[in-house]
């Protein structure tokens, strides 16, 4: 795809134009996000301060997409706006495979995060929001186009080859985990009691480690990664375990077998190909290639890389393999999920197609609240209710979020008061892996 | 001028209880500056190695679980590593030969570009010595591996090993990637102001 054609203002582009829904031009809130905005745990991805400014020199600063939002809402940001509105239009016309996508998305990184740099909106004197923006972006366009993206999620006609190979790679592993989920902590070196005796920790590891696939933007997924990383690394330390790959490994890989995250395969493919480049490297780098050599470990698991002997191996095996089978000729037939888009047949008729994507990108700004609409309010009334309910959703989450994160914390740390981590939990907001540390502070 | 800067992954190599974890220790705790950090956990270091008054290399480290049952997950931890330091027991002639079959096989699989050292640890345990001298730089030589006798006791050449390996990074490559990119973001705003145009 060639950047000028989305660009909004070129003349060329006005026959491709996507049906406007009514007003759509005005209105300032076009392009608000309506999914519910997730909140990450580990707020800020810290790397240290390097002798040249970078862009990770500003990452201090915590990614805030509401505020991006609001930013992009002015009436000055809207040349901006209109360039991811079109873009994500463009975007929608073809199917591309994953390679394709991967090269159009961050063509389009470049080419808007220099827009925006022109713009006094998003860079301000100090370049203090620079990356709030990029990050913005990011999980702006990842989030509508989650399901032209994350192959599990994509509709069938729309996938290539590349999405059908993560398809059956999540389908194989998927296989492996539940096959393998009977290995305990002893058949990898790791003391069984031990296990038992941290088992909060592996499960607030594990389900930190589901997350990647509820979550949509790349960023988030990832996050979730680096959490379950970090209370593995929590135990280690709790357990007075050295601190080294030797320990963290094994512990990842039960985890992962503790937490069954499904579509694994194409989850850490989703974020190596639309997680910023500059923010997959460093420390978030080895802790990906971290999961996806659990991931490797579990796909090739035989006898020799596990400490058992014969006698356990088949019978625990032969069970398993066994119950699986069961579960194959249960599904055989439901194989395929419903298909809720044409057939790939029909789909090959052109007018079904475009139909197919009429109604998808007027669908794209309309936000996705199943509430009928009510009768036509003045945008900014309507603005204010939106954010309004939003806030109070997103606030019910947090609250939801902190009662959750409290017990588990309890759990993990039985000799601190209840008190205690509450107000460790409430300084923190929530920030699971600071909230950790502060924690195995005061017990050590 | 400005400094020059530039980010370069490291692997370490080698049977398990050579001193891997030691010797990036040693580094690691040199404290060349206060910015080395890592935030999740303890099995990714970074250390920064000043060369000229103007170069400032990092290392980002990367621990690798050395259990026999993940040998196969090594191809996933070299994968784009700029070097690696190959460690082996100077009081152990097993972990020679361990090391030999990690510099064959990152010579076989890694980047065609990788500077490889060979490390041999233990330098302190001179009554223990198993590994002649002569015999472990020749073989380094002609496999065109970079060797030092370290020590993560005394600190032994640990330092000069990871400098002598800095020196080595193509920083000039990172640079001319680094304007590409610059170069790349023009482009395509150009393109656009282009089609504008028509
Ligand atoms: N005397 C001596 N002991 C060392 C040296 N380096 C490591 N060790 C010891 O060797 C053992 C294994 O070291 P470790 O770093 O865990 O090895 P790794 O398994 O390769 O990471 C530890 O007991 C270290 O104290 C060294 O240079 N001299
Ligand atoms: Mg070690």
């Amino acid at each position: 795809m060639d950047i000028s054609e989305f660009d909004p203002l070129s003349a060329k582009d006005k026959t491709t134009k996507a049906p406007e829904s009514t007003g759509a031009q005005t209105k300032s809130d076009e392009i608000e996000d309506s999914n519910e905005e997730h909140l990450p745990l580990i707020v800020q991805e810290r790397r240290g301060s390097l002798p040249k400014p970078d862009p990770a020199a500003d990452e201090g600063l915590p990614f805030n997409f509401h505020q991006f939002l609001d930013v992009l809402r002015q009436k000055q940001a809207e040349p901006i706006a209109k360039y991811v509105k079109s873009f994500l239009q463009e975007f929608c016309k073809k199917s591309w495979s994953a390679k394709e996508q991967v090269k159009i998305i961050e063509d389009f990184r470049i080419f808007i995060s220099t827009k925006m740099g022109e713009n006094p909106l998003f860079n301000t004197p100090q370049g203090k929001s620079t990356l709030n923006s990029r990050e913005g972006i990011e999980k702006l366009i990842m989030n509508r186009l989650y399901t032209r993206t994350f192959s599990p999620k994509m509709p069938r006609v729309l996938r290539r080859d590349d999405h059908e190979e993560d398809l059956l790679h999540d389908k194989i592993l998927g296989e492996k985990l539940r096959i393998w989920s009977w290995i305990e902590g002893r058949h990898l070196d790791l003391d069984n009691e031990f296990l038992e005796s941290n088992k909060s920790f592996i499960k607030l590891a594990s389900s930190e480690l589901k997350k990647i696939n509820e979550h949509r933007a790349p960023r988030d997924k990832v996050i979730s990664v680096l959490n379950c990383s970090k209370v593995v690394w929590a135990m280690i330390r709790q357990a007075k375990m050295e601190q080294n790959a030797d320990s963290f490994l094994p512990i990842l890989i039960y985890v992962t077998l503790k937490a069954q995250p499904p579509f694994l395969m194409s989850n850490i493919n989703y974020i190596n190909r639309f997680r910023d480049a500059d923010r997959r490297q460093g420390e978030t780098g080895y802790y990906l290639s971290m999961l996806a050599s659990a991931a490797a470990f579990i796909e090739s698991v035989d006898k020799s890389s596990l400490t058992i002997d014969d006698e356990e191996y088949e019978a625990k095996l032969e069970e398993s393999v066994k119950r699986e089978t069961e579960r194959r000729t249960l599904n055989e037939g439901m194989e395929e999920e419903p298909d809720l888009y044409p057939s790939s047949v029909l789909a090959a008729s052109a007018e079904l197609l475009v139909e197919h994507f009429k109604s998808f990108t007027t669908k794209l700004f309309e936000g996705d609240s199943n509430v009928p609409s009510p009768p036509p309010e003045s945008p900014e009334e309507e603005a204010a209710k939106q954010a309004s309910a939003e806030e109070y959703h997103a606030q019910q989450l947090r609250e939801q979020e902190f009662a959750d994160v409290l017990a588990t914390l309890v759990e993990m740390f039985p000799t601190l008061d209840t008190e205690v981590i509450e107000d460790v939990l409430r300084e923190r907001g929530v920030n699971i892996g600071s909230a950790i540390d502060t924690c195995l502070m005061l017990v050590e | 001028m400005s400094e020059r800067f530039a980010q370069f992954k490291l692997v370490l190599l080698g049977e398990s209880a050579v001193g891997k974890s030691s010797l990036v220790n040693r580094f690691a705790k040199d404290r060349f500056d206060e910015f080395r950090q890592s935030t999740i956990g303890a099995a990714f270091l970074t250390q920064s190695v000043r060369l000229e008054p103007d170069t400032v290399i990092k290392f980002e480290i990367w621990d690798t679980a050395g259990q026999e049952r993940y040998k196969s997950l090594a191809p996933m931890y070299y994968r784009n590593a700029n070097c690696a330091v190959v460690v082996f027991d100077l009081t152990s002639s097993t972990s020679l030969g361990r090391a030999k079959s990690w510099v064959k096989e990152l010579q076989l699989q890694a980047s065609d570009n990788i500077v490889i050292a060979l490390a041999a640890n233990k330098a302190d345990l001179t009554s223990k010595r198993q590994v002649d001298r002569e015999e472990a730089a020749e073989y380094a030589r002609e496999a065109g591996l970079l060797y030092f006798e370290t020590s993560a006791k005394t600190g032994e050449s640990v330092k000069e090993m990871f400098k002598a390996i800095a020196e080595r990074m193509p920083i000039e490559d990172v640079e001319r990637e680094r304007e590409r990119a610059e170069r790349r973001a023009l482009d395509l705003n150009r393109a656009q102001q282009n089609g504008c145009a028509c």
